[in-house]
């Protein structure tokens, strides 16, 4: 490196960063000059580091990705057509003894607590009601609520049917049999759709099967009812049962109503009230309406077992077994549980009235509203499905690997005497030959 | 220029069972320019409700023109309080409280946590922490803020004192980008490989780096062409963007509570 050319090419080599000695040095000796250090010498090597730190680096560079042009799912242009259909749909029927849903009323009250859709989604819903009722001749329908999936929603309607629809094929015998279609967990019909112009389908009567393993297991709904709900233990039917067995949890946990409205019949049925029967609860006011008092369930409650109603005791029993122990049964129009439900108001909403609700503490998302003034009331559940856990989720183990049987002793075998061996053998060879023979 | 939710976009999320009452809308209306009036923010917005058991809180954020935010809660929707700054060690305490509790809905509610078993404590046991509701309201905000946040890809531009705003020449994303989660990012969390261009806004962490992956459900609402982002991690929380619009936005309506059994309830 004698020739001084040689030497400058050699300090002007570019590494493959594109950086020299030569650059680098340069730019030191300019950030030296231009911020002018006390104890430039003493600085030297830190700055250097610096600036070798601060220096571009293509390969450092990296462009994001361009956004995605597919989307997974394409939103369905169908949509349009349906909603413009269901709009042309019109509102309810005067046919005989149909009751038509009273969506649009409810929405004022619920609007007022805070806890309705969206104006128009609730216009949609209720002509989807009226057009459900026309085509399934039912005599009631309610709007039961939105359950939250992670696909697709639910959209959720109670009906009461004027004559039971055909039972299912049976299938093999349970230990606790279903109740029977408008007794207990299955008064009530339910329908379900994922789009308010689409078609609307009927869910299966609930088991009380499902209804204990729907206790046991918390899973997101997916948005399709064939999809498997994949849990341990496993769960007996795909994600139609679970929706079902979990709106009759719901329905039948935090349906309320005010004290007033309903009475007791003899036969056990949820009637309304007569004000002049003696023993009637005066109709409340806003204030007294904000007491948990004010409100009953207006379903019956889920036992343990999963039915409303405990099974009928055997007819065979015997004289000395101890009656089997059941829990007693929680009928209609029981008050309500202070601890589980939050009560708010009241809020007003013109014309002297006043809306008192409440909200369910064990299943968020359920909420009744009520109104003084006119006696009337709304029940609504927007929300995933699923209660208030007490605690996280601790799912149970598979049982125990079986071991082996304690109680049996290993018991050593006699082997055959010889004689008798030989006498098998000489028989078994006999036979053989016979049969030899014979062909 | 804040990204939660303006009040006029409430039609957008009503679909995900975001409920506010019209005496709510009303009362914010008027009362959220006035805290940006009296506090000198540039713009107040709507960041959701967290419920409790007698009251709700409703909170926003307040930004200034420097990008500092502050959070406010109120009850009634008309007179703000500031939220306090939760530090360290209160956080720590928080996160030691019960999964199950609810917020009361008082604000001057105290909580005294269970002590923990000290083998060596032989000394007095010092008198049990406590953490008032107010502090528990502000780090469930921004235990909120920091994990569930997320805008569009895009969205937002770099400031000079190292911060995000809106960018103000942001189109909208494509309507089939819009449902795919790789097109949000998260407005509070940086990508664990930040390049030397660190202030560029595509060091924010993308909305499908979320842990568990299918914690965030995308979905196009027909009727209002608004393409919602809903997590599972904390129900309630949904973002929202209009494809090729400059509406966006996100909020959260719930109870606050981080839903740790989500490895379970997956699909």
């Amino acid at each position: 490196m004698s020739d001084k050319a040689e030497a400058v090419s050699f300090l002007q080599r570019p590494n493959e960063k594109g950086v020299s000695v030569y650059s680098h040095l340069t730019d030191v000796l300019a950030t030296i000059l231009a911020s002018n250090p006390a104890d430039a010498l003493g600085a030297f090597e830190a700055l250097s580091a610096k600036v070798k730190s601060s220096s571009f680096d293509p390969a450092a560079v990296t462009v994001p990705p361009p956004p995605p042009t597919t989307a997974p799912e394409v939103p369905d242009s169908g949509w349009l057509e349906r909603d413009a259909a269901l709009l042309k749909s019109g509102s309810e029927d005067e046919a005989d003894g149909q009751i038509p849903p009273s969506l649009l009323d409810d929405a004022r009250l619920l609007d007022a607590a805070g806890a309705s859709l969206s104006p128009e989604e609730t216009y949609r819903a209720h002509l989807s009601l009226c057009a459900l009722q026309r085509t399934a001749k039912l005599q009631s329908v309610r709007f039961f609520g939105k359950i939250l999936g992670t696909a697709a929603d639910y959209y959720v309607a109670e009906a009461r049917r004027a004559e039971p629809p055909e039972p299912p094929e049976a299938s093999e015998p349970s230990a606790t049999p279903a109740e029977e279609y408008g007794s207990g967990c299955n008064a009530l019909s339910y329908f379900v759709t994922p789009e308010l112009g689409g078609t609307w389908e009927e869910l299966p009567s609930v088991t009380p099967e499902a209804i204990v393993a729907a206790s046991r297991t918390r899973k997101f709904f997916t948005g399709s009812l064939d999809a498997d709900v994949c849990c341990f233990p496993p769960f007996p039917g795909t994600e139609r049962h679970y929706l079902r067995a979990q709106l009759a949890r719901i329905a039948h946990g935090t349906t309320l109503c005010p004290s007033h409205k309903y009475a007791l019949s003899p036969e056990g049925a949820v009637e309304p009230a007569d004000p002049e029967a003696e023993g009637a609860l005066p109709p409340p006011t806003s204030s007294q309406l904000c007491e948990p008092a004010s409100w009953r369930h207006k379903n019956m409650g889920i036992l343990a077992i999963g039915r409303c109603t405990n099974l009928p005791s055997p007819e065979e029993a015997e004289a000395d077994a101890p009656p089997p122990q059941l829990e007693p049964e929680k009928p209609a129009l029981l008050p309500i549980e202070a601890s589980d439900w939050a009560l708010v108001g009241p809020a007003a909403l013109g014309g002297g009235a006043a809306v008192v609700w409440s909200r369910s503490l064990r299943w968020p998302g359920a909420i009744a509203v009520s109104e003084a003034k006119e006696g009337r009331y709304a029940n609504l559940y927007l929300g995933y499905g699923h209660p208030v856990a007490a605690g996280p989720m601790s799912p149970s183990p598979p049982p125990p690997i079986e071991g082996d049987d304690p109680t049996a002793e290993p018991v050593e075998a006699e082997d055959m005497p010889l004689d008798d061996e030989n006498a098998a053998v000489r028989e078994a060879a006999e036979a053989a030959l016979r049969a030899g023979a014979e062909e | 220029h804040l990204q939660s939710m303006e009040l006029q976009h409430h039609p957008l999320v009503a679909s995900a069972g975001v409920t506010l009452s019209v005496a709510v809308r009303a009362a914010l209306q008027s009362s959220l320019p006035l805290l940006c009036q009296t506090q000198r923010f540039a713009s107040a917005k709507l960041l959701g409700q967290i419920r409790g058991l007698s009251a709700d809180y409703l909170v926003a954020i307040g930004e200034d023109e420097v990008g500092e935010r502050r959070y406010f809660y109120c009850v009634d929707g008309v007179s703000w309080a500031a939220l306090p700054t939760a530090s360290e060690p209160e956080r720590a305490l928080c996160s030691r409280l019960p999964a199950g509790l609810l917020f009361t809905g008082d604000p001057s509610h105290s909580l005294t946590l269970p002590e923990l078993e000290d083998d060596a404590a032989e000394a007095e046991p010092a008198e049990p922490p406590s953490v008032s509701e107010e502090v528990r309201l502000a780090v469930t905000v921004e235990q909120i803020e920091n994990e569930c946040a997320m805008v569009p890809k895009g969205a937002l531009a770099p400031t000079a004192w190292g911060g995000f705003r809106s960018d103000p020449s942001f189109g909208g994303i494509k309507a089939e980008a819009a449902l795919n989660l790789s097109s949000y990012v998260l407005r509070n969390c940086k990508a664990p490989k930040a390049g030397p261009m660190a202030f560029s806004a595509d060091t924010l962490a993308s909305a499908d780096s979320t842990v568990p992956a299918g914690a965030l459900c995308t979905r196009l609402d027909p009727a209002t062409g608004a393409a919602l982002v809903r997590s599972l991690l904390f129900p309630g929380f949904v973002a929202y963007c209009q494809p090729n619009t400059p509406v966006y936005g996100y909020c959260y309506f719930g109870d606050g509570k981080k839903n740790v059994d989500i490895p379970f309830m997956l699909p």
